[in-house]
């Protein structure tokens, strides 16, 4: 048995003693309580006041109409070691009342009722959810009375005093209230059903809540339950496909690694990550998140919904809100157990030459290119036969088959919760392990959060959380084409072997290549051999030097809520939530010499520390009302204030000189020499004002108003403020009787919405505003000594303000069939004015920076949607539901017209931002097929029918096309090559369930875009520099294969690999996102286990992708708009199989 | 009652809560603006350090090694070099005399000179409004010392713009930091050659400039090395004047070289290094030969690796290494043509190229056999010049770019040479000509050792023979009936190779597109010198400055 699985089985075991535990202390608790001997003493209390006594100091609580105990206002006692049956039936004596004890639920009646009940008609049961297990709590009333129980903690009841007329009311929060007659039934049993999404429901909204049917702004509000098995660190990424308007990318398959949330189009150059509002605490990212702890999200997509937010807001807000425990008089414990192991693959390697494929590849390369062959066939077989000779076949390596691995995902999560009428808390304790595909790369976080409520008097509560997340993460070298790990795998030559040591046979000519006298015995990491042929690393070996870098992370978050009920339509909220972030990685190089490429003489040895604290303070007074004048009018006005401080300070140390690479040695004082250290501060500001004003008549016509006024340190005098204004307005038409008329009672819910409003964005660097000069900018050596050099060191704009997005919807909401069938659409048109741009300059000017400025506009319009529908035949239900987004993007200005270039890979223009086009379309050279033949050459023409001259052809060569038509191939012929928006994104999911039985997929399609596939430079150069996928040798333009697509091989191929159309592919997919089967046992097996719910599932997320696309995976994201789907071998996306056990106590 | 005590904590607390805009104030660290920092000691001064600090980036990778990748590898005397036909690219793209306009070598180049040109701008601008400058003593700096710095960073920013001349002729011309809603056009290359000599004639006329400057100073600009690099300068555009390329009087600027590289000759302050060995052992200023070489150099930059303060020596000492046990990168592989061309009995080889199988000891004694096969060597061959022994070497690979190895930007022996050759351009005296040349070639020949003392075994050695005054007199001097022109020519390569002007001098002097054209005929390896034609030169402008200055740059002529 392996050492992990081991310890897997280790935390299982250790969870159910854990869970046991909770079980056991649980049922003690119930027979104890009876038992218990109060102390307690009263004078001239009312009755209830004594009952609410009685509650605080046992563990009962009770069950009482008001009217029954009202009358009771002089009660007085001195009790002392008492058990409360005993002391109830003192207190009771003579005033006509009596009680019965369900469990710790103490129900008081009338002793008239039950002495006439006999007379009558009596009546018991219990009441049942669609799961079959009992639901405690349940108001059991007589219609048209006040009269009723309440079920107990085993879901049962019993009435009397009825006549068989009576109708019983069945109801309970969350569940759809029954009704039944009597008539001559003695036994009534009830199984209540789940309201189904009802437009009563409450959203979360910036700084407070609203019914769903009030909202008058667009807001896609998600259910959480699905998203809890969903193997992702960040909660966002389980929301790919769900959300109409809402597009998430993941930026590569490494574990831990954040997703690109886009809400509705990119709407500027720079930052357009939404922000997340996690209970009221403003975070830029959810990674920390765990996901089992969330109770709803809510999307807030347009601007009458994100001014709120202000200045924060332009990229979409994302709510989030968690967890708590209810305050109840039952007094139930829930504990939930949720856990999932499954293991990930690679979607797709590439097939890469072997050894012997290689060499011929090399010197066909070399023929072509130098006129002479790269190495004779004595040569050739010499390394075939050394690689005989040692690995028994002439294959040599499969580097790709060397860094990947069958990796291991966990996820164990517990939760308990409970309340009191006056306190409740909920607790979850999480631990998430990823290992990544790629080997020595993973992920781990402990995650711990506890909510607590008090209710400290009538009007007044006081609410708390706490979180505490430790994270840690390894990466691999990533996202880069220079040493990256998957680079270096794919282009590593297979002749060379992984390791030199123990190699036999060696002939000289490798020897040198080799470097056999740099093996040090006492060094393991020099026991991997240089790479032979090009200057890549041995990616084995990075992959073990680099092992020890590790990023850890601890943050504390923290906040308090008091709400005071200050009238009955006056409330008050003050709250501070706090951050407090810590990360402390430790970098470690071993000492170690494997080749001119790779070598590191001294190690180094390193600590850094990262701190962060950030605070928000916020004041809310919320006045709410509804009166009647000409029907129904109901209006809120919310208003208040906030206050955001955040402070970092970063520093770091390192040393080189390690004496040697043993464990004991991974620390700063074990290294010799070189000790450096830097380090930086920054801290930022923001103060806003913000007020929203809701008014609705007769529930039909509703309009909200919203305006924010920000103050930000990211700015310069001048420019510090910014006002965000907002309205908004719906039309309940579903309400209308006309509407009624027509359509009888089909139509549960109609909406009609209109937004318009400005939101801010302030994500620039700190300091922009202001131009610096460094008083230490490294030294310069002249005959006395070491002179410190200083100047310039940060070009500022003193001009630089908020950058504003205005955005205006249309939108709709339709349901039908008591909302089971419900339907969404809504058009956007969102325009970004004064975009924040670090324009970029020449080089030639010489600044150290590019300042920021607001240089330019953007606009993005779309329509989304959404149609969903929840049905059922007989026992089987099932759901299925659809989403679609279309929009286009269009740059409207760029400051002084000046055209962006996003220059990366080696230096190369990839994209260009020019007014008229989408942000960051694809930029380069177009081809029209390979040049056949010199006489093709020679007389190439262009659509005018003039000569064309392309410098350098020869025949296997990409014939460009002269875009421009002036008779040259230059740079000036670069055009547009496609844009790496798609024409649309959608999803679909269906669930079933059937008897226990449940089984849900949901798939994510992307349409219509294109991707730079920049590893193809490299893969497929045909220069054989790098190795290259087997496909290469039979498709490369030769004399005897006229191939149209492919190139011919030779050293000499500068001109063909250009950025061209050569490299752009269609990037449409289809994923199955994530596909789940679960069975639920039967509760009547679980009940005697104490546990009422137990699922098992299998499920499998990334399953398949039906693509076009020939590089790892579609799925480019990039944080930078300019790069948006350049694919640059990017950590690949994994398919991951996974099962799972969700328990409920 | 106590809800109106409540609402009076509201009200409180909204009051905290508002802020005013002090509140939004963040704080300035490590950093300081323009005002304040010409009031801190010794401002004036790192601002002017920070000019010559530009050559001295990522351990010079995109300076100096561009400098040879530029002016030494796209000739006839060394290859680009490097693991494989593709390795070094750019640099191989170059040297076909076709550059492609996304060429990143040529990109390195423009942008350094640039950024280097504007710290120059700048620094200028600061010193000269700065009201109260203070030395680091806490003295005020005077006016004869901001002059002085102002002088030095007027040098600078020529040296900055005759690389970019040189390299892509008609640039843009900035002289003050510009605004980024008024980016400056391309100025002509005759425009820029005003500049260039205005701004060394500056400097040379201030009187507050040292002529010399002290062992302590050394490394800084003095009048001797304003006059030298004048000479440089107008033997450049004297050639391009003369052959046509620009408008200019070739005969006054070659009456200025000469004027200015007699004023360094005649001062006698400067000496060659007897052995020529001496120059090229691999300690440098660090080393024993420190005073020898401080004779020689008239400009350098003053490389020395102390952790600390330079955490990285020159990447020199690895880059133009052998692989493999050498423990190099194998770039800047002088040819066959290169090494061929010495006279047998020329020490001067063997201090420039190490063959395959020359063996130096390393520094735990064990004997290494040079190889130079299995990568992009088809020469065989090393520099020299760039070896550094492996004694000298703080560690001894990449990642330690760690050797006190430092380049000679300006030697005493191209000044002669520089004398000799305006000298003879301007019809002056036969036999001085001559005796200029000899002078160098004495020094070579006769004074200079016949073994390399850090070698084991140099194959090259066995041809040189013993060489006293009266062979040399007889056999080996320059005569004024030689070809004096040829003999100049013949003496800077061989004098001077590798060590990055071949490209200038052969453009200057006309002979780009013969000697290339030649060289690809005779030896075609990755067709070097193939496209070499009178419309290679000016280089192409990066087509990245191009596309983001929109318009306001234009691509040369040649490159359109």
């Amino acid at each position: 048995m392996s050492f992990q699985r081991w310890k897997t089985l280790l935390i299982m075991k250790l969870l159910l003693v854990f869970i046991l535990g909770f079980m056991v202390q649980s049922y003690a608790f119930e027979t104890q309580a009876q038992d218990k001997h109060l102390n307690i003493r009263f004078e001239n209390n009312t009755l209830k006041e004594v009952l609410q006594k009685l509650e605080d100091q046992s563990e009962f609580s009770f069950i009482y109409k008001d009217d029954l105990v009202k009358s009771f206002n002089n009660v007085s006692g001195n009790f002392t070691d008492e058990k409360v049956t005993d002391l109830l039936n003192k207190l009771f004596e003579n005033t006509g009342l009596s009680y019965t004890v369900k469990g710790r639920t103490i129900v008081i009646l009338s002793n008239e009722s039950s002495l006439t009940s006999e007379q009558q008609k009596s009546v018991s049961g219990k009441v049942t959810d669609s799961a079959g297990l009992p639901l405690p709590g349940v108001s059991v009333s007589v219609k048209g009375t006040t009269n009723g129980v309440i079920t107990d903690a085993n879901g049962k009841y019993s009435l009397s005093n009825l006549s068989e007329n009576t109708i019983l009311q069945f109801s309970f929060v969350g569940m759809k209230t029954q009704e039944v007659a009597v008539e001559r039934k003695a036994i009534i049993n009830v199984t209540l059903a789940d309201e189904t999404i009802g437009i009563e429901e409450v959203v979360a909204v910036g700084y407070g809540s609203m019914k769903k049917s009030d909202l008058t702004g667009s807001v896609a509000s998600v259910k959480t339950e699905g998203l809890a098995n969903i193997p992702v660190r960040s909660a966002t990424e389980a929301l790919q496909g769900k959300v109409a308007g809402v597009v998430i990318t993941s930026t590569g398959g490494s574990p831990g690694t954040p997703p690109a949330v886009r809400i509705r189009g990119i709407g500027t150059v720079n930052g357009n990550d939404p922000l997340y509002v996690v209970d009221g605490f403003p975070q830029s990212d959810i990674g920390w998140l765990n996901q089992n702890d969330i109770a709803s999200m809510e999307i807030l997509k347009d601007a009458s919904a994100e001014a709120i937010y202000g200045s924060r807001g332009a990229n979409g807000v994302i709510i989030l809100t968690t967890k708590k425990g209810v305050m109840s008089t039952t007094h139930k414990m829930n504990v939930n157990l949720d856990m999932y192991y499954g293991l990930q693959n690679v979607t797709k390697k590439f097939n890469m030459m072997n050894a012997e494929e290689f060499i011929d590849y090399r010197n066909l390369a070399y023929s072509n290119g130098t006129g002479q062959a790269w190495c004779s066939p004595t040569e050739k077989q010499t390394m075939l036969t050394f690689l005989k000779d040692n690995f028994g076949n002439t294959n040599g390596t499969n580097w790709q088959n060397e860094i990947f691995q069958t990796a291991p995902t966990q996820n164990y999560n517990v939760s308990v919760s409970n309340g009191t009428e006056k306190t409740a808390y909920y607790t979850s304790f999480g631990y998430m392990a990823q290992d990544g595909i790629v080997k020595e790369s993973d992920f781990k976080r402990f995650s711990w959060r506890t909510t607590l409520d008090n209710q400290l008097t009538k009007w007044a509560r006081l609410s708390s959380n706490f979180s505490l997340v430790a994270q840690s993460r390894r990466n691999v070298v990533e996202n880069t084409i220079y040493n990256g790990t998957i680079f270096c795998a794919l282009t590593a030559d297979p002749v060379t072997p992984i390791y030199r040591t123990n190699l036999k046979n060696i002939p000289a000519a490798l020897n040198g290549l080799l470097l056999t006298d740099k093996i040090d015995a006492s060094n393991p990491y020099t026991s991997y051999s240089p790479v032979f042929f090009n200057n890549r690393h041995n990616p084995v070996a990075q992959l073990d030097i680099n092992k020890d870098n590790v990023w850890k992370d601890v943050t504390f978050r923290g906040g308090i809520n008091l709400d005071l009920n200050l009238t009955s339509w006056l409330k008050y909220r003050s709250s501070i939530n706090t951050s407090v972030y810590r990360a402390t990685p430790e970098y470690f190089t071993p000492s170690y010499y494997i080749g001119a490429y790779q070598n590191d003489v001294d190690g180094s040895v390193g600590n850094a520390s990262y701190s962060s604290n950030y605070t928000v303070i916020d004041n809310l007074l919320t006045f709410d009302k509804t009166f009647e004048w000409h029907g129904k009018q109901h209006t809120t006005f919310m208003f208040g204030n906030s206050v955001e401080m955040g402070n970092s300070c970063n520093f770091s140390a390192t040393k080189t000189g390690i004496v040697t690479n043993a464990e004991s040695q991974k620390v700063i004082d074990a290294a010799t020499k070189t000790a450096s250290a830097t380090g930086i501060k920054s801290d930022g500001y923001l103060v806003s004002y913000f007020g929203r004003l809701f008014h609705s008549w007769q529930d039909k016509y509703m309009l909200t108003a919203t305006v924010r006024y920000d103050g930000s340190s990211n700015f310069g005098p001048g420019n510090k403020w910014g006002l965000f204004p907002s309205v908004s307005g719906a039309w309940s038409f579903g309400q209308e009787n006309f509407m009624k008329n027509i359509l009888g009672s089909s139509l549960s819910n109609g909406k009609l919405r209109v937004s318009w409003g400005q939101i801010g964005n302030q994500a620039i660097d700190g300091g922009a505003y202001r131009s610096t000069y460094s008083l230490n900018s490294g030294y310069y050596l002249f005959g006395g000594g070491f002179q410190l050099a200083g100047g310039k060191s940060y070009m500022g704009n003193p001009d630089v303000k908020w950058e504003t997005t205005e955005q205006t919807d249309i939108g709709g909401d339709l349901g039908f069939f008591d909302n089971r069938l419900t339907f969404a659409l809504d058009y956007f048109y969102k325009k970004t004015k004064d975009m924040l741009l670090q324009v970029p300059l020449p080089q030639y000017i010489g600044y150290t920076n590019n300042p920021w400025n607001n240089a330019g506009s953007i606009e993005n319009k779309g329509i989304e949607f959404s149609l969903n529908y929840v049905g059922n035949i007989g026992d089987l239900k099932y759901n299925v539901g659809g989403n679609f987004f279309s929009y286009s993007n269009k740059v409207l200005s760029l400051g002084g017209g000046q055209p962006l270039y996003g220059v990366g890979y080696d230096s190369k223009t990839i994209t260009k931002t020019e007014v008229g086009e989408p942000v960051g379309y694809f930029y380069g050279l177009k081809t029209n097929g390979i040049f056949q033949s010199q006489s093709e050459i020679d007389n190439y023409k262009n659509a005018k029918g003039s000569k064309v001259v392309q410098d350098k052809a020869r025949p296997g060569d990409l014939k460009y096309v002269d875009v421009n038509e002036d008779g040259q191939i230059s740079d000036a012929d670069r055009t547009s090559l496609g844009s790496p928006f798609p024409d649309f994104t959608y999803g679909f999911n269906f669930g079933l369930e059937y008897k226990g039985f449940d089984l849900s997929m949901s798939f994510y399609g992307v349409q219509g875009n294109k991707i730079m596939n920049m590893k193809k430079l490299d893969l497929y150069s045909g220069t054989a520099y790098y190795n290259a996928p087997k496909d290469l040798m039979t498709s490369a333009w030769s004399q005897t294969n006229h191939s149209n697509s492919q190139f011919k091989i030779t050293t000499d191929n500068s001109t063909n690999v250009q950025v061209s159309d050569w490299l752009a592919e269609d990037g449409s997919y289809l994923q199955l996102k994530n596909i789940q089967i679960g069975y639920k046992l039967p509760s009547v097996m679980l009940k005697k286990a104490f546990i009422q719910e137990m699922r098992f599932w299998v499920g499998a997320y990334n399953l398949f992708t039906i693509t076009k696309y020939s590089g790892m995976s579609p799925e480019i994201g990039d944080s930078s708009p300019l790069f948006n789907g350049v694919d640059i071998a990017f950590y690949p996306q994994a398919s991951q199989y996974l099962m799972g056990l969700s328990v409920k106590f | 009652m106590k809800k109106i005590l409540y609402i009076l904590a509201i009200a409180l607390m909204l009051a905290f809560n508002s802020c005013s805009d002090s509140f939004l104030e963040s704080k300035q660290y490590a950093s300081i603006d323009e005002a304040g920092y010409y009031n801190t000691p010794d401002a004036a001064f790192k601002a002017v350090t920070n000019c010559y600090a530009n050559m001295i980036p990522y351990g010079d990778w995109d300076y100096y090694l561009n400098r040879i990748e530029v002016g030494c590898n796209t000739t006839d005397d060394a290859d680009a070099g490097g693991s494989d036909a593709n390795d070094r690219a750019d640099t191989k793209n170059i040297a076909t005399g076709r550059p492609l306009t996304s060429n990143g070598e040529l990109l390195n180049t423009w942008t350094r000179r640039f950024t280097g040109i504007s710290r120059c701008n700048s620094a200028i601008e600061g010193i000269s409004q700065a009201t109260k400058l203070v030395a680091a003593s806490g003295s005020a700096v005077s006016a004869e010392t901001k002059s002085r710095y102002l002088s030095e960073i007027k040098f600078l920013r020529a040296w900055f713009y005759y690389d970019l001349v040189s390299t892509f002729g008609s640039v843009p011309l900035i002289t003050a930091t510009p605004v980024p809603t008024n980016l400056p056009a391309k100025a002509s290359i005759e425009d820029l050659r005003t500049q260039i000599l205005k701004d060394i004639d500056e400097a040379i006329a201030d009187p507050n400039l040292p002529t010399n400057v002290s062992t302590t100073e050394y490394g800084r600009i003095s009048k001797y090395v304003a006059y030298a690099f004048k000479a440089r300068v107008c033997l450049f555009f004297a050639g391009l004047a003369e052959k046509g390329i620009i408008k200019a009087d070739a005969a006054s600027d070659y009456a200025s070289a000469l004027k200015s590289a007699k004023a360094v000759y005649d001062s006698h302050a400067f000496a060659l290094v007897a052995d020529y060995q001496n120059l090229f052992r691999g300690d440098y200023f660090a080393g024993s030969h420190v005073m020898e070489l401080s004779q020689e150099c008239v400009f350098t930059i003053l490389r020395k690796y102390v952790p600390g303060y330079m955490d990285i020596g020159y990447c020199t000492a690895v880059m133009y290494a052998g692989r493999g046990e050498v423990g190099g990168w194998g770039g800047n592989c002088p040819t066959r043509d290169f090494s061929e061309s010495f006279d047998p009995r020329d020490p001067r080889r063997i201090f420039s190229v190490i063959e395959s199988g020359d063996i130096f000891p390393n520094v735990d004694g064990k004997q290494i056999t040079h190889s130079y096969k299995g990568y992009d060597n088809i020469h065989y061959q090393q520099s020299r010049k760039a070896f550094v022994p492996d004694r000298f070497l703080n560690g001894y690979s990449l990642g330690d770019i760690r050797s006190d190895w430092t380049p000679y930007y300006i030697r005493y022996a191209d000044v002669i040479l520089m004398y000799a050759e305006a000298l003879f351009k301007t019809g002056g005296d036969k036999q001085t000509v001559a005796s200029l040349i000899n002078e160098v070639r004495y020094r070579a020949f006769v004074t200079t050792s016949k073994k390399d003392e850090e070698a084991t075994f140099r194959a090259s050695e066995k041809s040189l023979i013993p060489i006293n005054d009266s062979y040399f007199q007889t056999n080996l001097a320059v005569k004024t009936s030689d070809d004096l022109l040829k003999a100049i020519k013949n003496e800077r390569r061989w004098e001077l190779g590798l060590e990055g002007y071949r490209f200038q001098d052969l453009l200057r002097w006309g002979d780009y597109v013969p000697v290339m054209n030649a060289y690809y005929a005779k030896q075609p390896y990755a067709n070097k010198g193939k496209l070499v034609t009178d419309k290679s030169w000016p280089f192409p402008i990066p087509q990245t400055e191009i596309d983001i200055a929109n318009g306001v740059l234009v691509q040369n002529d040649n490159y359109k």
